[in-house]
């Protein structure tokens, strides 16, 4: 099944996903607010969040923090920053940070209840410099075909898109 | 420029909604200089430092034929972001069948039967 729709904006540096999860929506909004929920999810393939690391004050201003491990070297890649929007269970945005560096982005979720699931968009606008480290390290790694996949994406449709 | 401080100046010259537009018209095909400012309400000069900026980033060359300057759009810049775009793509992506996985999970623990989760039309 493909399921997530995305959309990005290489100039206006945003990312958009929209995907449906066959779920209430006060279930999906605790995934993303309550820690132990949260660490049962979070991070990607290889990598996990675990409970101790996380830290969430879910209100507007509050900060929260929390450790992405990386499952086989221990590697931890830190994430840390401050609600600025809690609608229960609506919508949630937050100011995504990085130490190293003065840039950062803002992950704005918004939830939909359908008549069967949940509709989930989230938007990211604005990148760090980690991230950006992190697409490069994966470039270097071996991804040259995807470069060059990418480039002929950017020849014909992205290029419009700006 | 290390290839961060190439993408950092590839960002600082795309913040900008006019240098956006100059790139946006660029890529239907290279145009002189006088041609590309047309549009713009702005004075020639403004739109040469525009694309000095676009310059150094990297993202416009330009070439001389005769009297005429011609600009160029160089793409490699925007397939390095499109790079890191695809990062997040599949970061997201990624969390996304973990969320799905964990709800159904959850759903099971929590004995929510599939006519109990979902509401049916009256």
């Amino acid at each position: 099944m493909a399921k997530t729709h995305v959309e990005s904006n290489l100039t206006e540096r945003a990312i958009t996903l929209t995907r449906v999860f066959d779920a209430p929506r006060e279930l999906v909004w605790q995934a993303w607010t309550c820690p132990d929920q949260f660490a049962r999810w979070a991070g990607c393939d290889g990598f996990s969040v675990p409970l101790s690391t996380i830290d969430m004050d879910v209100r507007p201003g509050g900060r929260f923090r929390w450790t992405m491990i990386h499952d086989e070297s221990g590697e931890e890649t830190p994430a840390t920053g401050v609600y600025i929007e809690v609608v229960e269970p609506s919508r949630l945005v937050y100011r995504w940070e990085d130490s190293r560096v003065p840039e950062e982005s803002i992950v704005t979720i918004t939830l939909i209840e359908l008549e069967h699931g949940t509709e989930l968009t989230l938007r990211q606008v604005g990148w760090t410099y980690g991230s950006l480290e992190w697409g490069l390290h994966a470039t270097r790694a071996g991804m040259a075909q995807e470069i060059d996949k990418l480039a002929r994406y950017l020849e014909s449709s992205a290029v419009q898109a700006i | 420029m290390s290839p961060v401080d190439q993408l950092a100046a590839t960002l600082n010259a795309l913040a900008d909604p006019t240098r956006r537009a100059i790139v946006d018209r660029l890529a239907a095909g290279e145009l002189t200089v006088t041609e590309l400012a047309e549009p713009f309400d702005m004075s020639l000069p403004a739109i040469s430092r525009h694309l000095k900026v676009l310059q150094q980033a990297g993202l416009v060359q330009q070439r001389r034929d005769a009297q005429r300057r011609y600009c160029q759009l160089n793409g490699r810049p925007l397939a390095e972001i499109a790079a890191w775009v695809e990062q997040y793509r599949s970061y997201w992506e990624s969390g996304f069948d973990r969320l799905d996985k964990h709800l159904s999970t959850t759903q099971k623990e929590k004995g929510h039967g599939k006519n109990a989760r979902r509401k049916q039309p009256d």
